[in-house]
Order: C-alpha cells, then sequence, then structure tokens
C-alpha cells in the first residue's frame, strides 16, 4: 500500500535552547514566543489526520526489523556523545 | 516461458525507474542543498535581524505544505523547492551568524555540518546497502514526532533548557529513522515523486542540523 507521507515541518520552536536564546537578546521575544506556539499548533494540526492514516496502514515490523533500526539510531546517538566530547 | 519474460521486463523497468527518481531526488537534494548555503551566506552578508529566522522558516513550511504538492507533478514544483529551501537557508543567516560571533562558534558550525552530513550519509548508505524495507516505522515515526511537537509546544511555555536539550535528541533519532524510512520508500517505488522526496529528505537534513546546532551550542556554551 502506497501511503503519502505528509512534509515534515521545520523544527525549529519552542525549544528553550541557545537558538531562540540569541533571537531573545534582540528583544521581542514575546510576540515570537505566540507565532512559534501558534504554527507549533497548526503543524501538530495538519499532521495529525495524516499520522492516523499512517498508523492505521503501516505494516507490522518484526523484531528483527525493529533491531535494522535501532542499531543505526543507537550509532546515531554514539557519534552525537562524541560530537560533544569534541566541541 | 513469455510469461517469465514479461514478469522479469517488468521488474527490470521498475528498477529503472526507481533508481532514475533515487538520482533525480539526490541530484535535485544536492542543487537545493548549495542554494541554501549561499541563501544562508547572503542572509549573513545582509546582517538580516534573528527574527529572519522565524519568519523564513514559517513561510517556507506553509509553502511546502499547501502549495508544493499542488505543483509536484509540473515542472513548477522544482522552482517551488527552490523557493522553500532558499527560504529556510536565508532563514538560517542570522543564526548561523550569532553562532560565529561565540569564541568556540565557528568550531561548533563546523561540527555541526559536518555531523549531519555524516549521519545523512551513513544512514542512506545502510538504507541502500541493505535494502531492507522500513515501511514499518511510519506510524511510530509520526507519532514519535507530533508527541516531539507537544512537548515543544509545552516548553515554550515552561522554558526548560533540559527539555530543549531532550527533545533536540529525540527530533535527531526521529529523523535519522525518516532518513532511513524516505530513502527506503524510494528504493521500494513508494515514492515516485523525486520532488516530494526531495524535500522529504532535505527537511530531515534541516532538522538534525539546527537540532545538533543547539546541543552543541548548549554543551559547549561555558556560561
Amino acid at each position: 500500500m502506497n501511503i503519502q507521507t505528509p512534509v515534515k515541518p521545520g523544527f525549529c520552536f519552542g525549544q528553550k535552547g541557545f537558538v531562540e536564546e540569541v533571537i531573545q537578546e534582540e528583544g521581542n521575544m514575546d510576540w515570537m514566543e505566540i507565532v512559534s506556539a501558534l504554527a507549533l499548533v497548526m503543524f501538530i494540526i495538519i499532521l495529525l489526520p495524516a499520522t492516523r492514516d499512517m498508523m492505521r496502514n503501516s505494516s507490522k515490523g518484526t523484531s528483527a526489523d525493529w533491531m535494522s533500526f535501532v542499531i543505526p539510531v543507537v550509532v546515531v546517538f554514539l557519534f552525537i556523545m562524541l560530537l560533544v566530547k569534541l566541541v | 516461458m513469455n510469461q517469465n519474460y514479461s514478469t522479469a521486463a517488468q521488474g527490470s523497468s521498475s528498477a529503472i525507474a526507481t533508481n532514475k527518481v533515487l538520482r533525480s531526488t539526490y541530484m535535485l537534494l544536492s542543487l537545493t542543498l548549495l542554494f541554501s548555503g549561499l541563501t544562508a551566506a547572503l542572509s549573513m552578508f545582509m546582517n538580516m535581524p534573528p527574527m529572519t529566522y522565524m519568519i523564513s522558516v514559517i513561510g517556507g513550511m506553509v509553502i511546502a505544505m499547501f502549495v508544493l504538492p499542488r505543483f509536484a507533478n509540473s515542472s513548477a514544483g522544482i522552482g517551488i523547492v527552490f523557493l522553500i529551501t532558499g527560504m529556510l537557508g536565508f532563514g538560517l543567516g542570522p543564526i548561523l551568524s550569532m553562532y560565529a560571533s561565540l569564541p568556540n562558534g565557528g568550531n561548533i558550525i563546523t561540527l555541526s555540518l559536518g555531523g549531519t552530513g555524516a549521519i545523512f550519509m551513513g544512514l542512506s548508505a545502510y538504507a541502500l546497502a541493505t535494502r531492507k524495507d522500513f515501511s514499518f516505522m511510519g506510524g511510530f515515526l509520526m507519532v514519535g514526532f507530533l508527541l516531539v511537537l507537544l512537548a515543544a509546544l509545552a516548553n515554550i511555555f515552561l522554558q526548560i533548557p533540559a527539555m530543549s536539550l531532550m527533545i533536540s535528541a529525540v527530533v535527531i533519532m526521529i529523523m535519522s529513522g525518516f532518513i532511513l524510512y524516505d530513502t527506503s520508500r524510494i528504493i521500494h517505488g513508494g515514492e515516485t515523486n523525486y520532488v516530494l522526496a526531495t524535500i522529504g529528505l532535505y527537511m530531515t537534513i534541516f532538522n538534525i542540523f539546527i537540532s545538533l546546532l543547539q546541543i552543541l551550542g548548549i554543551m559547549g556554551n561555558d556560561d
């Protein structure tokens, strides 16, 4: 079955991390927080029906299938830890 | 005998079509990444204010979600992909300028770029080499992504830096899954439109890069 994947939104809002901290230095963060929140709510509403469809129509993976996903993700995690050590 | 020949011919033409989609996707992806780099450099050169980031990203996403699907099957779709990726790159400019002004900012940007490239190429190579069908992950990844969006929404009000770090890490894990899922969809003929395939992969790269910048920015910030 061919399931159309929705376009993933750029993930950049609502993270009280460095990116938003540097924006905050410029002031105007109140309305930017409101815009961020509205954008996130819009993305959630748009993605909700597609997610429900994908949940219903996705094939079920075996434990071997899931392991083939978990192993590379663990490698990615270790790689990020290495990058954090390097910075 | 004729039936076998016909089945083999159909299989072969399907494989050729899949390879064509894959080649076109990677070609368009490389060009859009270069174009984003150029618009990011232009935005840095023009010294754009930080709010450019939010405006460009929201504008780019609205075009990607509402306009692109209507033109994805025409040549206008390619122009729209360049418009979206150009806007996203332009939005990154002020953020990159601010990171560059930090004592170890150059190092953070270089590591984030290199790390994103390594993660994308490694996972794509894994999906291409194993030719495994990752379609079973679709629902899981979308639910995970929705939960992360909800957590991000909550963190706008809670404003917990540790939660932000956690969200960025989870985004990278989910986007890693999406690289496997999207690449596997192209290989197995689930995605036949290279314009949509390109924007899907571009967004995973964009999200990994911005999340890696967040993580390395927080961890590398001594203050």
